[in-house]
């Protein structure tokens, strides 16, 4: 187990406050905040390559903040990569184990290759580093932070500067290797696919702190606040008060009445927040029937991804405007269209409480 | 007239300068008077004076350099301004001044104690290297310490999570980086050494066959109106620092890390 108590860290403007974390060891643990949070600086501070200016780091229930880096047994893969460039690969995976002096150098080889192999780098070993793509320093970078063994990777944003189609590839190569040598892993990433890929856990830095910890199963039941929820892809906020006793709340903005069955609340006024892939259009022959959280919105705008549609619903008696994802099949079959008046409905339990 | 134009007029306007003046030599080069400096054992001493004691000046100023270079590229310590503005201190005094602060530094009692008991540099070759090492610390540290801030300090994080000491990480991973940069950086501080004038004659004078150097060789001949002797020295000056400025630039000509 990682474990963070009230860290501080300042580099030059950027204060990083009384930061608490807990990081199950064994587990994926993704750090999820937008560029210019401080997801690096924690990163680098766990490492030993930053002091922090006060709080405690325990790896293990043992106090390692000011045990120097070498000596942390903590891998660390930065975003660049940070390979030698004058080494060549084979060089650049063995840095690490001929520092140990405890192998010889047939067994350095057997691991080297044993380990490019593992990463499909194995036809890379004599070359420059200088010469090889993006996708291929990624993969012998990796190599050469697992190929010492430590029982915690530190990774910093290593899917931003792969090609969308390699980066999912990627996180799959992440998790599977950290299932392998049951390893607590530590990422960096603003990207939230990236995030749900491969996380067990996330936890969330804005703004030079961590604003919240979950389970990535949970995190959706979870009260978020509303720039993480945004930052979840939820993009759609009402505020809902109370319309009477049976947990049932009137939405000025959406001027329906929605009703909580799973979850009782005792709040009068509170936000609530749902991803547009979670707005369904109720079919023409269903409109009679009774759903509860709906409503009537007119189509304004379409916009059309790869598979997706992305559409652009305005409530005709406040003007209110939200965002509704389907696929554009559905669209198509629905025969959606601009100007066309919609019957929406949200489930409950895909609507998240924000503040 | 476009910016691009006035600038590479600008560069190639510095390169006629120069050739125009080394050119202007050779109006009074003669094969004769090159055979005869060749040979004049006056002569050969001074080149083979001026080559060892700028090689011996490089090397002190080597040794004190790197780590001073390593130290000011990537740690913040008290006085580190006040080291980066002395490193100046060779550029903004006139090399005779600083030989003059040499020459004063050994006429104070701990001088002389010194040149008791450990060492004379006055009138002496020593002088001609203490001279020389003087003169060229400053520019040898500052040239470092710019080939040490060219190599991003990740590279040395990564080192130690990977199990390198500081020390280790110095030694595996800066110091091969700044190889080239260093290399360049050495031959440069012995091409300047070489050419050290000031001090050298105010330290250690300009004895023939003892502590006369090609720079103080010229200054003689043409002290003595010996206008193609004079021409002859410094096309052999110009000719080691020109070898050293091309084997410089061919050093480096491959990719950064080589």
């Amino acid at each position: 187990m990682i474990e963070l108590r009230n860290i501080t860290i300042r580099a030059g403007q950027f204060l990083l406050e009384n930061v608490c974390l807990k990081a199950e060891a064994g587990k994926f643990h993704v750090l999820l905040g937008p560029s210019g949070s401080g997801k690096t600086l924690l990163l680098e501070t766990i490492a030993g390559l930053i002091m922090p200016t006060s709080g405690e780091i325990y790896l293990s229930e043992k106090l390692i903040h000011k045990i120097p880096s070498e000596n942390r047994n903590i891998s660390y893969l930065p975003q660049d990569n940070a390979l030698f460039p004058n080494k060549n690969v084979f060089e650049n995976i063995a840095f690490g184990l001929k520092l140990k002096k405890q192998f010889s150098n047939a067994t350095i080889e057997e691991k080297v290759n044993d380990m490019a192999s593992k990463l499909n780098v194995s036809h890379l070993l004599s070359r420059s580093v200088i010469n090889l793509s993006g996708g291929e320093q990624q993969r012998v970078a990796l190599a050469r932070a697992l190929v010492v063994n430590t029982p915690i990777l530190l990774l910093d944003e290593p899917t931003s500067s792969l090609h969308e189609s390699m980066q999912e590839d990627f996180c799959l190569l992440l998790k599977k290797l950290q299932k392998e040598y049951k390893l607590t892993v530590l990422m960096t990433t603003h990207h939230k696919d990236s995030a749900f890929l491969v996380a067990d856990s996330l936890h969330f830095v804005d703004k030079g702190t961590i604003r919240l910890s979950a389970n990535i199963q949970t995190i959706y039941q979870s009260l978020l606040p509303k720039n993480i929820a945004h930052l979840l892809g939820v993009s759609n906020f009402f505020t809902l008060s109370t319309a009477n006793q049976n947990n049932q709340f009137y939405c000025e903005e959406l001027k329906t009445t929605f009703a909580f069955t799973q979850k009782t609340i005792e709040n009068t006024t509170f936000s609530i927040g749902v991803k547009p892939e979670n707005i369904r259009v109720i079919k023409e022959e269903d409109i009679h029937n009774k759903y509860p959280n709906r409503f009537v919105a007119e189509v304004e705008e379409m916009l059309f991804k790869e598979n997706d549609t992305l559409v652009l619903l305005k409530v005709p008696e406040t003007s209110f405007r939200l965002k509704m994802q389907l696929t554009t099949y559905n669209q198509k079959k629905l025969n959606i269209s601009v100007g066309k008046l919609l019957h929406c409905k949200i489930k409950e339990e895909y609507i998240s409480f924000v503040y | 007239m476009s910016l691009k134009k006035v600038v590479i007029s600008s560069a190639t306007g510095i390169l006629f300068l120069y050739a125009m003046l080394i050119a202007s030599t050779f109006y009074f080069f003669d094969t004769k008077e090159l055979h005869k400096a060749f040979t004049d054992e006056r002569v050969l001493h001074a080149i083979w004076i001026s080559v060892i004691a700028a090689c011996v000046a490089t090397i002190m100023a080597v040794l004190l350099a790197v780590p001073s270079a390593y130290a000011l590229s990537r740690y913040s310590f008290k006085l580190k301004s006040t080291v980066d503005v002395f490193l100046e201190l060779p550029m903004i005094v006139s090399p005779a001044a600083l030989g003059a602060i040499l020459l004063i530094f050994f006429s104070t009692p701990l001088g002389l104690l010194i040149r008791d008991n450990v060492l004379d540099v006055v009138y002496t070759f020593s002088g001609i290297v203490l001279a020389q090492f003087i003169t060229v610390l400053g520019i040898c540290t500052r040239l470092m310490k710019a080939v040490f801030d060219e190599i991003p300090v990740r590279y040395e994080n990564i080192a130690r999570t990977l199990g390198a000491s500081p020390r280790q990480a110095f030694f595996k991973i800066s110091l091969p980086l700044a190889k080239k940069g260093l290399l360049s950086a050495i031959i440069l501080t012995w091409a300047k050494a070489v050419g050290e004038f000031g001090a050298t004659i105010t330290v250690a004078g300009s004895m023939a066959m003892k502590t006369e150097t090609l720079p103080t060789a010229i200054f003689m001949k043409l002290s003595m109106a010996d206008i193609k002797g004079t021409v002859m020295i410094i096309l052999i000056l110009f000719g080691i620092s020109m070898s050293l400025l091309i084997f410089t630039r061919y050093l480096l000509r491959n990719k950064q890390y080589d």
